[in-house]
């Protein structure tokens, strides 16, 4: 799906913020991005989106070099997703999400009746189909997420990239909007995340990719990359994790814990 | 807002709006003009039978002026509701980029000078033209590697204020007694001595107002900012200069027809969002629509309220103001969030 190879970025020739990294992410993965603030996640994440040029390395998405994709082409490979923001004019929920039309329609041309269908369709996905008239302005945060999302696949990509994608949201809100997440997952899209909660990692992805102070860069399975040794190193705090077990179907989870509690 | 769901109906409204204004304005002024004398005139001109001098009048002067004054509405209005979208900005107009202030140095100057109506309509236009060339040209010395949206809102108050400076200049040495009021009369707005000659721009306004219309559902994804908008495919650069050029072109021929005509273009699109809603699908021929039938109103108002006409900008501002207070007033969460 995705292939990193020593890729190196920064915002100026000769320094780069981080880097050189090489990874692979494949279909149906979920894949945290996990490190510290400032580390060069977002940095990493402009790269990857096309909104940066690398300083070196290359990036292959579906084994074509990225930069041989016209901006339409790239936007109907990957999509972005942002945190979810107010503009200030209030737009219905709809009229956002059929905005993910646009790189599947014509120059100059507006949405017709099949993209406010797809539309319709993803909002369906999202379980928010009920209020696709509403204004977007005066919808909840999680909800404005989730619109977010479905303007993402509206793009008909099977690869999102998510940016902080559970930022401001009250717990609940999290929970839904990462199970939704995993959901996709589970129709084979395949999506990178920058997170802050390890535990993110832990209960919903398969993958991850930490990038630490000194270049240090790992990536691997959740549990092999997130040690505690590993998480102190990132963080720079004390951190414990258990292992627990589920109470309704015994499965098996991992939580962390912070050392100073 | 119930207005918004009445689908069926609210275009034929919004279409029915400026033709009702027109035939209103053709039918009231100094030699009123009833709806029957009115198609018999306008008969005439087609046919090209004889006419009364009440209908010579009627096609040569107020026919003219009417019809330009939508043109000038819908232009403004135009440009002002894809600023406001391309710039992300709400209390934009279109003389962000220095479209206005390089038209009124285009005709201060050439009225210093002592040019004619068309020398002044001319340079008026090339003023507008080149200052928001000027514009462009400040924007990418400043940012070399990728143009931004605040980089060229800062260019254009730039180029806006010096320009306005040298209007004033013009205005300082220009003498007192003939040229100074031909100058602040001009930038006041006017469309009184409109010929059926003028309204040839309308093929210039014409092709510009088209790519707007074509391009207006794009606005609302360049609204998004421009990350957003690249990765939804959009090419931002082609599309925002092809805007800045159509808007450009639409203010400079606007101000270089009418004078300099204010809160038209920072009024209009809101009063066609309240309308519409936000998608710009449908605010820019909102906005087309409606700012035609308003400008025509204010004009009218222009040449009826008084024995001697009204400057055009003067009843803008005043209808303007408290309309934008209003919209304050309205507004949940304050204006611009």
């Amino acid at each position: 799906m995705i292939k990193v190879e020593d890729l190196v970025c920064g915002y100026h020739p000769g320094k780069p913020v981080v880097g050189p990294l090489s990874f692979e992410i494949g279909k149906g993965d979920i894949a945290c991005l996990i490190g510290p603030n400032g580390i060069g996640k977002t940095t990493l994440f402009k790269t990857i989106l096309g909104l940066l040029k690398p300083l070196g390395g290359v990036i292959f998405v579906n084994g074509k070099n990225y930069r041989d994709y016209s901006a339409k082409e790239f936007a109907r490979t990957v999509a972005y997703v942002p945190q979810g923001h107010i503009p200030p004019f209030p737009y219905t929920v709809r009229d956002v999400v059929v905005m993910g039309c646009n790189p599947n329609m014509q120059e100059l041309s507006s949405p017709g009746k099949e993209d406010y269908a797809v539309a319709d369709e993803m909002l369906e996905l999202m379980n928010i189909r009920h209020l696709a008239n509403r204004d977007y302005t005066e919808i909840s945060g999680g909800v404005r997420q989730m619109v977010m999302i479905s303007r993402a696949l509206a793009q008909q990509t099977r690869l999102l990239v998510m940016d902080e994608p559970t930022t401001h949201l009250d717990y609940g809100n999290e929970t839904l909007v990462l199970g939704q997440v995993r959901k996709l997952a589970g129709l084979g899209y395949t999506i990178v995340m920058i997170t802050h909660a390890p535990s993110h990692a832990f209960l919903y992805a398969n993958r991850a990719l930490a990038i630490g102070r000194d270049g240090l860069f790992v990536n691997g399975d959740p549990s092999a990359v997130l040690t505690e040794e590993s998480l102190l190193n990132l963080y720079g705090v004390g951190i414990q994790l258990f292992d627990v077990r589920l109470k309704n179907d015994q499965r098996q989870a991992r939580i962390c814990m912070p050392m100073s509690i | 807002m119930s207005l918004k769901k009445t689908t069926i109906w609210q275009p034929l409204i919004l279409i029915a709006l400026p033709i009702l204004v027109l035939a209103f304005s053709l039918s009231v002024g100094r030699y009123p003009v009833s709806i029957d004398a009115l198609a018999s005139a306008l008969w005439a001109q087609i046919s090209g039978g004889k006419m009364t001098t009440a209908q010579l009048a009627l096609v040569r002067v107020r026919l003219p002026r009417t019809l330009l004054a939508m043109i000038v509405g819908a232009a403004l209005s135009l440009s002002g509701a894809v600023y406001q979208g391309l710039f992300k900005n709400p209390v934009v107009s279109p003389d962000l980029l220095g479209a206005t202030s390089g038209a009124s140095l285009g005709a201060a100057l050439s009225i210093l000078l002592g040019a004619r109506a068309a020398g002044i309509q001319f340079f008026s236009f090339l003023g507008g033209i080149l200052a928001v060339l000027l514009v462009a040209l400040l924007d990418r010395l400043v940012s070399r590697r990728a143009s931004s949206v605040v980089n060229l809102i800062l260019c254009g108050m730039l180029v806006s204020s010096l320009f306005n400076a040298l209007v004033s200049f013009t205005k300082f040495v220009a003498d007192t007694e003939t040229k100074l009021p031909a100058i602040t009369f001009w930038l006041m707005g006017t469309l009184s001595g409109t010929t059926l000659k003028d309204l040839g721009v309308f093929w210039l306004f014409l092709p510009a107002c088209t790519i707007l219309l074509l391009v207006r559902w794009k606005v609302n994804i360049l609204f998004l900012g421009d990350d957003e908008a690249r990765m939804l495919g959009v090419n931002i650069t082609l599309y925002r200069w092809l805007i800045i050029a159509c808007a450009t072109l639409l203010t400079s021929l606007s101000v270089s027809v009418s004078g300099n005509i204010g809160w038209i273009g920072l009024v209009v699109p809101h009063f066609a969002r309240m309308v519409v809603g936000s998608n710009y699908g449908k605010v820019l021929p909102a906005s087309a629509l409606i700012g035609s039938a308003f400008m025509l109103l204010v004009d009218t108002a222009a040449r009826m309220l008084h024995t001697v006409e009204i400057p055009l900008s003067i009843i803008t501002a005043v209808i303007g103001a408290p309309f934008f207070f209003f919209l304050l007033l309205r507004s949940k969460k304050g204006f611009v969030s």
